[in-house]
Order: C-alpha cells, then sequence, then structure tokens
C-alpha cells in the first residue's frame, strides 16, 4: 500500500512540471534570423525632396499663375560653383533683397558652418519665406548640391523662427528654414 | 527502502528536468521583429555597390516610385540600363542633336513610364494619380553638367517630384 501511495505521488509530481515544447518554434526563429540578416541593409536610406519645373501643359498653367505672382514671391537663390564658392541672394521677383558671399573653407570644401549661420540670418530677418532655388554650375559633384540642400532645409539644434499663418493669422514656433527647394537652371531660367 | 525510493524518484525527476529556454525565445523573438522593421525601407532603397551615395542629416523615408540610378558607368531605369558613361559623363552620341540637354534614350524611357502610370490613373478612376515622382540614386562624385540633362530630360518627360537618395546619419 505504501509503495503504491508512493507511485502514484511520484507520477503526481511528475504531472505538475509538463512544460509547452518551445523547441519547433525556436527552431523556426533560428532560421528566421539568418534570412532577415542576409536581406536586411545596415545603411539607412533616405529621401531629400527637390522639384524640378517640368514642361507640360498644366505645368504651362501653373508656370502663367506664378509668373503673375512673381512679383511678390520672395524666394532665396543660392548659386554655387566648382571652387565650393556660395552666393545667396534673397529676391522679390527681379529686386535683390539682401545678399550674401561665402568662400569657400580653407580646405577648400564648402564652409557649411559660415553657410549655415548666413541661412540662419536670412531666415530669421524672413521666417516667412520657404521657397529657395539651386544653381550649381556644370563643375559642382552631386555631393556637394545634397550638401547644400540638406543644409537649408532645417536649422541647427537651438534656432526656432515664429511663423505667422497668413490665412488664419496665428503664430507658430518651428527649425524648418528653405524647404521648397527647386532645381532653378535646368530649363535654362536662372543661368 | 524508502531512502533508494527516494533516490529514484529524485532521479527521475533529473530526466525530465528542461533547459529554460523562454528567456532565449524572447530575445530572439525581440530580434527578428527588429530585423524586420529595419527590413521594410531599404529594400525598395538600397542602392547597388557601385553607387555610393552622399549623406544628409534631414530626410523622409523612402517610398516606391520609379528608380533612376546613376552610377559613374551606367545610368538604369527601373533596372533596366539604358546609357553608358565615362568616368560619369555622356557619350556625345547620346545626346540629341539638337537640343544638348536632352537624353533620347532617357526621354523615351521616362515617356513610356509616364504613359503606363497615366493609363492606371485613368483606369483606376483617378484613386492613382500620376505625380510624375522619381526616386534617383545618383553617387556622389557625379558632376552637374551630367546631372543637369538627366534632370532636364526627367522635366521634358514629365518626371518633376525629385526624391534624391541620400545615407542617413541624422540625429
Amino acid at each position: 500500500m505504501g509503495i503504491v501511495d508512493d507511485i502514484m505521488h511520484s507520477d503526481h509530481d511528475i504531472d505538475h512540471e509538463t512544460q509547452l515544447n518551445l523547441n519547433p518554434l525556436l527552431d523556426l526563429i533560428s532560421a528566421l534570423i539568418p534570412v532577415l540578416l542576409a536581406s536586411v541593409s545596415y545603411v539607412s536610406i533616405a529621401v531629400l525632396n527637390a522639384k524640378v519645373p517640368v514642361l507640360g501643359e498644366a505645368q504651362v498653367a501653373i508656370e502663367k499663375n506664378v509668373k503673375d505672382n512673381k512679383e511678390k514671391q520672395v524666394g532665396l537663390y543660392v548659386e554655387v560653383n566648382g571652387e565650393n564658392f556660395i552666393l545667396m541672394n534673397l529676391k522679390q521677383g527681379e529686386n535683390i533683397l539682401t545678399t550674401s558671399r561665402v568662400p569657400a573653407s580653407a580646405d577648400s570644401k564648402i564652409d557649411k558652418v559660415k553657410f549655415v549661420s548666413e541661412l540662419v540670418r536670412i531666415k530669421s530677418e524672413n521666417p516667412n519665406v520657404f521657397r529657395a532655388r539651386i544653381n550649381p554650375t556644370e563643375k559642382v559633384v552631386y555631393d556637394n548640391v545634397v550638401t547644400i540642400i540638406d543644409l537649408m532645409k532645417l536649422a541647427p539644434k537651438g534656432n526656432e523662427f515664429t511663423i505667422t499663418d497668413k490665412d488664419t493669422g496665428k503664430a507658430f514656433v518651428t527649425s524648418i528654414m528653405f524647404d521648397d527647394v527647386t532645381f532653378g537652371n535646368i530649363m535654362g531660367e536662372d543661368e | 527502502m524508502s531512502i533508494v525510493k527516494k533516490m529514484l524518484k529524485d532521479a527521475q525527476k533529473t530526466k525530465d528536468s528542461h533547459l529554460n529556454l523562454n528567456s532565449l525565445l524572447d530575445m530572439l523573438t525581440l530580434l527578428v521583429v527588429f530585423l524586420m522593421k529595419s527590413m521594410n525601407s531599404t529594400v525598395i532603397a538600397a542602392p547597388p555597390e557601385d553607387i555610393r551615395l552622399p549623406s544628409s542629416y534631414v530626410g523622409e523615408e523612402p517610398k516606391e516610385a520609379l528608380m533612376i540610378q546613376v552610377s559613374p558607368t551606367y545610368i538604369t531605369i527601373n533596372n533596366k540600363k539604358l546609357v553608358l558613361l565615362k568616368d560619369g559623363k555622356f557619350l556625345m552620341e547620346d545626346i540629341a542633336k539638337n537640343d544638348l540637354y536632352l537624353v533620347p534614350a532617357i526621354e523615351k524611357e521616362l515617356l513610356a513610364e509616364a504613359e503606363k502610370s497615366k493609363d492606371i490613373e485613368k483606369k483606376s478612376q483617378e484613386l492613382f494619380k500620376f505625380k510624375g515622382t522619381a526616386f534617383i540614386q545618383i553617387d556622389k562624385s557625379i558632376e552637374y553638367s551630367t546631372i543637369k540633362r538627366i534632370l532636364y530630360t526627367s522635366s521634358v518627360a514629365g518626371y518633376g517630384d525629385m526624391k534624391l537618395a541620400t545615407v542617413g546619419s541624422g540625429e
């Protein structure tokens, strides 16, 4: 009787320790990880938005409208040459409101610090201006074109501008500078 | 006798003991989720080895669009090799004779792609809209003289919304 009791007791103990068999799940995950590791690219790709004036019927109408309003519109025109000299003109129509020159740095690269400080200065004086046209000369390498567009879009940390919405009159704060970038010398204009 | 039984019982318990895999499984599950999350955008955007993208701090996540790739030796549209370049520059034979900025091979392909998209736009009853968006991957060493010809040709074909691919190094 004592033996039966003991056996029953021991079976009861073993039943209590039953577990889910996780091995198939572990097998599946172990197979999935190498597949995912092989297909993941470790470089994070981002995109910068930039526009090119388009030739077309719809565009002709838009361009006409833009031309009519051109006198009222203010935009920043950024020119850069193969020696990394940057010339910035804030224009309203054909009138130049502000001019800024950023020579290349001592190592003949774009002087990013001076360029950004000039951008911040112009933006602080004209917070409602977001339009910019970039006109690189033919010798400028793509890396520098992207650097300029990149620096124009967002102000460094700690720089914010108060914008007033024309329709609602509400003021809001943003660190976006010249986000609406167009390649200016594609269709022969701004040369 | 009862000592032997106790030992046997202990031995049986030891035989049935398992490794606790729960924490390992938790870790692996997290890893799988992380890897799947990092896969979503890079699959459409990963450039080929011979295109070194410039880096940028600002940038949005890439979305699917017509893909133009420009390496120092070739240009592809949607992975179709169309034009060969020499040291990142066009050969004169690839440029239109009456327009120094137009590249006919690229124009033809872009017009065909635009036509396809506009056709889909009509059939989808304007649920899909052709916006002339191109996702463009250009090697960072290419000069603007080449880029200008590509942008001009894209513009002529109706593609004016350029998404310039960069390697994100932002905060």
